[in-house]
């Protein structure tokens, strides 16, 4: 439903709001086909993903750093830490990774899921030559288009290890070591 | 906070600058915080944005949705495209109250239920001993990675073969399994002292008694996140009506509303989408203010090790 607002941003005609204020600035000489253009609506669609996905993971992330416990930094403090960067690099971050693999474990689902974004951004199905089609895309379109229920459940089983090779690499970020 | 800084920096002045692991959640502002400034309200307001421009897009009248200069405000509030709304709506035959109806009770029953079934299995992972605890747990782990577009195809069997296809169960059923809230909720239980569940045995409660009237009242803020998140998931839901559901009549509001616009002019259809919109973001905003507090406090046991 939101992409009502993501539509008008990038729109390529006299509604598009980034559109108009690059003119305004001599950046470009001709209104740019955001949505329409093969090359663009990937980004495009990044962009929005991004948008989206701030939102648990960022709580999750937060509270794991307000609730690391203090007497950590002035005991690395003593110990002869230096800096606030050392600080983050030493202390925050080891400290908040529980939080931070709960957040990749919800953007990872999260942005698998976002089926049909390129659907809606260009208001086109399928989105000009196939740009911007994602996997979950391809596969509602076998299964619920053209009833071709094996290929599609095929395309989930392959969509099913992705997710989880993305998982086992997020843990190997954030998760693991016990003791950090 | 300024006492704890004072103790540490006793007697070592040299360090004092350098201290700042205290200052984390800072009560007070200091104009050694405006470099943080600088970066993070430009990132409020990226993040900010969207959200007027939809509150102010659906309330512009119709000159002004295509006015050029294109602009974020409005200066005339107008609720034509509410108008529109509720005119498009007029024209399909089924009212709109019915759409607004099923999507409620779909909603209040997945909140309901999953709360329910979510607490449940999240007291046997924390309270109970039992067999296969820790690969059920794993099992409930990568449940969570099992995204809902993945699993469409089988649960469109499962959907069929139970019969339920075009009915509210199809709404509901596909939304109960909530691995995300068993696992808050069961993160949430482990940091219940066990002193109180050993108390209440001694005094004679049952396990149902343990989980009434001492695990629930205790993880509200749990309960409320993941009532949330339910919500959120059931509220915005168009896949059930596009996938299980056949009939009109008991479709959802969201996804009447995706297919709403298909009908009328493209015109008047910007206006309408904005309108539609903001009807079904604003009560996702609205439940999040105002339990706000709850899923901070529920987040910071989220980790997962």
């Amino acid at each position: 439903m939101i992409s009502v607002v993501w539509r008008s941003f990038f729109s390529g005609d006299n509604r598009g709001i980034l559109n108009f204020y690059l003119l305004e600035l001599g950046l470009i000489n001709k209104p740019v086909q955001w949505l329409q253009s093969p090359n663009m609506i990937f980004w495009i669609m990044v962009i929005v993903g991004l948008w989206t996905s701030m939102g648990i993971g960022f709580l999750a992330m937060l509270s794991g750093i307000l609730n690391i416990n203090r007497e950590l930094y002035e005991a690395a403090y003593v110990d002869g830490l230096k800096n606030r960067f050392q600080e983050i690099v030493y202390i925050t971050i080891p400290q908040m990774r529980p939080q931070m693999m709960f957040g990749a474990v919800m953007a990872i689902v999260n942005t698998f899921n976002a089926s049909g974004l390129a659907i809606a951004l260009t208001a086109s199905n399928p989105p000009p030559e196939y740009a911007g089609w994602l996997i979950t895309d391809h596969m509602n379109d076998f299964a619920f288009a053209r009833w071709e229920m094996g290929y599609a459940s095929a395309i989930s089983v392959v969509l099913l290890m992705m997710v989880l090779c993305f998982y086992f690499l997020a843990n190997r970020f954030f998760g693991g070591k016990k003791d950090a | 906070m300024r006492k704890e800084k004072q103790i540490i920096t006793k007697g070592k002045r040299r360090k004092k600058a350098r201290y700042f692991g205290a200052m984390i959640d800072p009560r007070s502002f200091h104009p050694s915080q405006i470099k943080f400034l600088i970066i993070l309200v430009p990132l409020l307001i990226v993040t900010l944005l969207p959200l007027i421009f939809i509150i102010s897009h659906a309330f512009k009248p119709l000159d002004e949705l295509y006015a050029f200069p294109p602009r974020f405000y409005t200066t005339r509030i107008t609720f034509d495209n509410f108008r529109n709304l509720i005119q498009a709506t007029a024209q399909t035959g089924i009212p709109l109250s019915r759409y607004l109806f099923n999507s409620l009770l779909v909603t209040a029953a997945v909140i309901v239920l999953s709360l329910l079934l979510s607490s449940l299995a999240a007291f046997a992972f924390a309270f109970l001993e039992f067999r296969g605890k820790k690969f059920l747990f794993a099992a409930n782990q990568f449940a969570i990675m099992f995204i809902a577009i993945a699993v469409a195809v089988p649960r469109f069997m499962v959907i069929t073969y139970l019969g339920i296809a075009n009915t509210y169960w199809a709404h509901i059923i596909p939304l109960l399994a909530m691995p995300v809230g068993v696992f808050l909720l069961k993160q949430f239980m482990e940091q219940i002292p066990r002193d109180l569940s050993e108390a209440a045995v001694i005094d004679g409660a049952n396990k149902w008694q343990i989980y009434r009237h001492i695990a629930l009242p205790l993880v509200k803020p749990a309960l409320a996140t993941v009532a949330i998140l339910a919500f959120q998931l059931a509220w915005n839901n168009t896949e059930t009506s596009a996938l299980f559901v056949v009939d009109e009549a008991i479709k959802t509001l969201p996804y009447y509303f995706s297919t709403l616009t298909l009908g009328t002019s493209a015109i008047v259809a910007q206006g309408i989408q904005a309108a539609a919109a903001l009807i079904v973001f604003i009560p996702n905003i609205v439940l999040f203010i105002l339990l706000q507090r709850q899923v901070m406090n529920t987040m910071a046991y989220s980790g997962m090790k």
